[in-house]
């Protein structure tokens, strides 16, 4: 046998073991958790999960019942940690998770169905963390993520996230480095509209500084960019977002957030109202409406579009979600054209590093000009961080 | 006609015999809060007048249920149940929206105020504590805190003398 054989077979173990999500669930707000500051490093969602968050997720997320009967709360609790126990020291984390996708568009047609396993995400991640309530963390990650389309001359082995952090006190904190832009409710379907017309999904991250603010009724996230570095100079983002949420009744929160980016060939500028509401025992509704003016320096494609979203959450018991989902988009508000897309969705947490979801989506195009048919897209998603 | 009247006869009847609630809001540091239920409140408070009065009025501490089974046992033991089972608010003594009485938690009793209000038959009592008045240790679990003052919320139906 060959004698590196075990060492490396036990970095992979070591990597599988611990690995989390980089995915915001803002629907949590269902399990009374008003900020993402509690169970993720970042501030503003997605990432990886605390100590706090994987116990979160271990015991009110994920159903129990393919634990034995005999292991407690506490115990399901520390087996979400490195190697299934409670971590033997406090400064490093370090975190693997996989993502991926079956998606079948066009089901049922025989000239159209298209079927695809796409790999949405492999990485791992490292995390240094010191003082007090993880005052300074250091946090990165690295892997495979398949290129946005149009895009091919970046490596599909990439970084998408790296950033310092410092908390001055529990209220404030800076944070410097490759980040997701903080702007509208970071649901996690990254085709959503409100989160394709801001150019805010999950390829879009930006370098940059962000500030953020946790009071007892309000959080503010303001951020200054200056585009993804890794890109050319001409195509990189250059901007500010801010985002402020308040907390009402001590269970929802509403707000609002605006953002600015521009490069040499675009200008855009969103702005955008939303809540979270907690419908108790982790059911929960997320809205969102907003606007993005986009203006090209040729002036060829300058118009303004308006987006919607309307998602319920509903947990019947621990470890299943069921999930409803509407949008609505209107590419240029001169036109009365506009476009729905709902479906319903099923989420399910077998056990604690286990994510199966089903959703069904349903894309109808209204328009005063042409008929297209109603195109149906069925979407069946692993999520491992074992 | 006949449907309204039932109707209003069920919405009277239901208020008239709504179950005490007791809430304990609990924020969480760094961020975020957690509500604690419990439906399990004995006692009898009587209206004389203006004047609402109550000998004792006791909540068995592992009723408390917040949403996670794991959150509602870290409850229970930091309100020290096994030894301290019931929390008891004893020589209630309200009027013009504003009560006094005694808080027992943890075996230790301190007088508290409250301001109420009255909707139907129901009194809806509010009020704030401090955990660490009660000898209660400073909670945490994998870094993340809970505040030391604890807003109470109570729902109580009253009997008119």
């Amino acid at each position: 046998m060959n004698p590196r054989f075990p060492r490396s077979l036990l970095l992979w173990a070591l990597l599988l073991a611990t690995s989390l999500s980089s995915y915001a669930y803002t629907n949590f707000i269902g399990h009374s958790y008003t900020s993402c500051l509690n169970c993720h490093y970042n501030p503003t969602g997605g990432g990886p999960l605390t100590d706090y968050g994987r116990a979160v997720s271990a015991t009110a997320i994920s159903s129990k019942m393919f634990y034995p009967d005999a292991w407690s709360e506490e115990k399901v609790a520390y087996t979400s940690g490195f190697l299934f126990r409670k971590p033997k020291q406090e400064w490093l984390r370090t975190q693997v998770n996989y993502r991926g996708f079956q998606v079948v568009r066009n089901p049922g047609s025989e000239k159209n169905e298209q079927k695809e396993w796409i790999n949405m995400q492999l990485d791992g991640r490292l995390i240094l963390k010191f003082g007090q309530n993880d005052k300074f963390v250091a946090v990165g990650n690295y892997g495979y993520a398949p290129l946005p389309e149009g895009v091919e001359d970046q490596p599909e082995w990439r970084s998408r996230e790296y950033y310092l952090g410092y908390r001055f006190s529990p209220k404030f904190g800076m944070y410097a480095g490759l980040m997701d832009k903080a702007y509208g409710v970071k649901v996690i379907e990254h085709i959503a509209f409100s989160r394709t017309a801001p150019q805010v999904a999950q390829n879009d991250q930006v370098h940059g500084v962000l500030g953020h603010y946790l009071g007892e009724k309000w959080e503010i996230t303001g951020q200054g960019f200056a585009g993804n570095l890794g890109q050319d100079a001409d195509l990189q983002m250059k901007g500010g977002s801010i985002l402020a949420e308040r907390t009402t009744f001590d269970l929802h929160r509403i707000g609002f957030s605006a953002l600015q980016s521009k490069n040499e060939f675009l200008t855009l500028q969103s702005y955008a109202l939303h809540g979270r509401f907690n419908l108790k025992e982790g059911s929960a509704i997320l809205t969102e409406v907003g606007q993005t003016n986009r203006k090209t320096f040729n002036g060829l494609d300058d118009r303004t579009m308006r987006y919607g979203l309307l998602q319920t959450y509903l947990r019947p018991f621990r470890g299943v979600y069921f999930l409803s989902n509407i949008e609505y988009f209107n590419r240029d508000i001169r036109e009365s054209d506009y476009t729905v897309r709902w479906g319903p969705g099923l989420q399910f947490f077998p056990v604690q590093r286990v994510e199966l979801r089903l959703d069904a989506y349903n894309t109808r195009s209204f328009s005063t000009n042409a008929s297209t048919r109603d195109s149906w897209m069925y979407l069946f998603q692993a999520h491992l961080w074992l | 006609m006949k449907l309204f009247l039932a109707l209003a006869v069920l919405v009277s009847t239901t208020a008239a015999f709504a179950d005490p609630k007791l809430t304990l809001l609990v924020n969480l540091s760094p961020a975020g809060s957690f509500q604690a239920v419990s439906n399990k409140v004995k006692g009898n408070l009587i209206k004389t007048g203006d004047a609402f009065t109550a000998d004792k009025i006791s909540v068995t501490v592992e009723s408390f249920k917040t949403g996670i089974e794991l959150r509602d046992e870290h409850l229970w033991k930091h309100m020290q149940a096994s030894k301290h089972p019931k929390a008891t608010l004893t020589a209630v003594k309200g009027q013009g929206g504003k009560a006094t009485g005694t808080l027992e938690v943890n075996g230790i009793k301190k007088p508290v105020t409250m301001s109420y209000k009255v909707a139907g038959q129901e009194v809806l009592a509010k009020f704030s504590v401090k955990a660490s008045d009660f000898a209660l240790p400073k909670a945490e679990y994998l870094g993340v805190g809970v505040d030391d003052v604890v807003n109470v919320e109570a729902t109580f139906p009253f009997k008119a003398k």
